[in-house]
């Protein structure tokens, strides 16, 4: 411990045992210098102790807050019994849309809304492409999970009716009263206002009946739709069960989309929240003022730990075919096994990513070029032996939703052929997660290899190109 | 370091309580016990006085809407600061002010000309120490949080609690001391020691 560390060791209290403090006592009496440190370090306190005196309130934010309680009650008590509490204010853990997460990392605003739009094609993609469903609207009827798209679609119940809640219905919403909030929210929302467009045109490709409602009123919380026993979509979706909360039908006047319902008949009475995005906030702040904890848990994947064991089939693509040579294959197959280490996230200083310390076994295509006795110059491609490998994996995420996580997968380590080394290798790639069940991940993707080692007097670079499928155990 | 000890208490709980059935006074209690740390917090972590007065309101009247809404506070000042710190960090994160600096940077930094006590040069130079420092410095020293507390509040462990305080300062004497140097000059009327 430095002379400087013990000083503030003892002003902090932490010095207890006087043959110490004795010591550095003495120390002090006997060195200016060390007296100066000392000494500094008690006016840097009483400088502290002076400042934070000097820092109060405005009041013009005290009487704000006073004002909002006020719009808070009002709010309180306009909501109709029963009816889910308004939370569009977001809550201390506030948990953007993963896309806008994604954005704030690429640092701007723009960033964010491209990233929002990304996300969305990608659940669109994968929405489409899963078995069994035929697109968006059949996967948000079928599944049995209440959200459907994660910050923009509820479902109500377990069939017939899907609303879309407007952006913003948050924007505005009396409730929001900082500049900072709203600056955040209107990228988020601009964001999912491009992609409900999106959807709509989706949808109406498709030859889905959709209907655009918007806004001319102040936004509404929650929404309610009757069975009309009978009526038509259109109709059914104009009679609201109480008329303050449904919007009215299009007054021209306004251009924004505040609504999207798709509506079959004979639906069953529903009620949906409309600001579907943040509903669950009030849960998570209430785990935070009941145990004071870090809401950094929520922000994990749903269904894993920190740690996971896995193991990766790699797929090597690229391995250029070997003429002449007997059993060489195009594509092979090799494990990899990973250990990985989860961090960071939503309130912490760091993005989410994952560490992994994984080890295998690989070849690579070696290009080698010769040029001999002025002959021209050929290039031989060759497969290398197979080489053991050992990497490091930092895996920051791209995007996350519940069950699906995407990340870029960067990594370097060193290539082996029998215990003597070959040279270092790098890998840079991405892979997707996905959590089916609880501590349970399969993982799919894809990563380029290059591996530098050394011909004669020249360093080779060789490469190869890998696809893997793998699964990974979470505790 | 400020002789502030907070303590927990049953009587947060039952204002809150009070507060989510609607009585102003009950809030205004807690509001008052509580204001002072959370708008300082706001301040030395943001460096800003209008992102802090912003964040600041947004915890005080989202805490009332989740009183009325029926949430139960266990720990008013947990929830309080946990918000108030969340909010922080999204919005130093979105300005981009999260990256560490460099001891170098410290060693480079030349007293403002503007700042014009010592006062200002302190918050000046807590604002160019990184914002983990700035924090644990903060709890610890301005807001009286323990190790332990604040160990629990950032997610992280003693040993870097303690020194995340001790580099903190370390950096502060490192910027600050030439200007103290010369306070104390001033104040003795001596040229050295």
């Amino acid at each position: 411990m430095t002379l400087h560390e013990e000083i503030t060791a003892l002003l902090q209290g932490d010095v207890t045992d006087p043959e110490r403090v004795a010591e550095l006592m003495h120390v002090l009496a006997v060195s200016p210098e060390k007296q100066s440190i000392f000494i500094e370090q008690i006016q840097l306190t009483r400088a502290l102790t002076s400042l934070a005196g000097s820092i109060t309130p405005p009041r013009r934010a005290d009487h704000a807050i006073w004002q909002g309680l006020a719009a808070v009650d009002a709010a309180i008590a306009g909501t109709p019994q029963g009816a889910p509490v308004n939370a569009s204010e977001p809550e201390p853990a506030e948990k953007p849309a993963a896309g806008a997460r994604l954005g704030a990392r690429f640092g701007t605003r723009g960033g964010a809304a491209v990233a929002s739009l990304l996300l969305m094609g990608l659940l669109f993609g994968v929405a489409y492409m899963l078995p069994g469903g035929t697109g968006i609207g059949e996967r948000t009827n079928s599944a049995g999970s209440e959200r459907a798209l994660p910050g923009m679609v509820r479902r109500a119940t377990a069939a017939d009716e899907v609303m879309l809640a407007s952006a913003f219905m948050a924007a505005e919403s009396p409730q929001l009263h900082s500049l900072t909030d709203l600056r955040s929210q209107l990228a988020d929302l601009n964001a999912r206002y491009q992609a409900q467009t999106h959807l709509v045109e989706a949808l109406r490709s498709r030859g889905e009946r959709v209907r655009v409602v918007y806004r001319d009123r102040p936004a509404v919380d929650r929404v309610d739709l009757q069975d009309a026993g009978g009526n038509g979509p259109q109709d059914r979706a104009m009679q609201p069960a109480a008329p303050k909360q449904l919007e009215s039908e299009p007054q021209g006047q306004s251009q924004a989309p505040v609504a999207i319902a798709r509506v079959e008949p004979r639906a069953p009475v529903t009620s949906m929240r409309s600001n579907a995005g943040i509903s669950e906030q009030p849960e998570t702040a209430r785990r935070i003022a009941m145990n004071g904890s870090s809401p950094l848990d929520e922000d994990l994947p749903a269904a894993s730990g920190p740690w996971q064991v896995g193991v990766r089939d790699q797929f090597r693509l690229s391995l250029p075919r070997v003429y002449g040579l007997a059993g060489n294959r195009t594509i092979l197959f090799d494990k990899e096994l990973l250990v990985s280490y989860h961090f960071g996230g939503e309130n912490s200083l760091l993005s989410a990513m994952r560490l992994s310390l994984a080890a295998g076994e690989t070849q690579f295509a070696q290009i080698f070029h010769t040029n001999v006795g002025g002959q021209p110059s050929d290039s031989i491609v060759m497969q290398s032996p197979s080489l053991q490998y050992a990497r490091l994996l930092l895996a920051p995420e791209l995007v996350r939703t519940k069950s699906v996580t995407g990340a870029l997968e960067i990594g370097a380590g060193l290539a082996t052929s029998q215990l003597k080394p070959v040279g270092p290798m790098a890998s840079f790639g991405v892979n997707l997660e996905y959590r089916p069940i609880d501590r349970f991940s399969i993982n799919v993707g894809t990563s380029a290899w290059m591996l530098w080692s050394q011909h004669l007097t020249s360093t080779v670079v060789s490469t190869n190109l890998n696809g893997h499928l793998g699964f990974a155990v979470g505790f | 370091m400020l002789a502030t000890v907070h303590h927990v208490t049953n009587d947060d709980q039952l204002l809150a309580q009070r507060a989510g059935e609607g009585d102003h006074a009950a809030f205004g209690t807690l509001f008052e016990r509580h204001k002072g740390h959370i708008y300082r917090y706001c301040r030395l972590m943001l460096g800003d006085d209008d992102a802090a007065a912003d964040i600041y309101q947004e915890v005080f009247i989202n805490f009332y809407r989740a009183c009325r809404t029926g949430q139960v506070m266990h720990n008013v000042r947990g929830y309080l600061i946990t918000a108030a710190r969340s909010r922080c960090l999204n919005s130093l994160r979105s300005s981009q002010r999260l990256s560490t600096l460099e001891d170098d940077e410290l060693i480079s930094y030349s007293p403002d000309e503007t700042a014009s006590d010592t006062r200002d040069h302190l918050q000046k130079a807590l604002g160019m120490i990184p914002p983990q420092y700035r924090e644990a410095l903060v709890l610890f020293e301005l807001e009286g949080y323990s190790y332990d507390e604040i160990s629990k509040q950032c997610d992280i462990s003693l040993g870097v609690v303690k020194n995340r305080i001790y580099r903190a300062k370390q950096a502060l004497q490192k910027i600050l001391g030439p200007i103290l140097r010369e306070q104390r000059f001033d104040e003795s009327g001596e040229n050295e020691y």
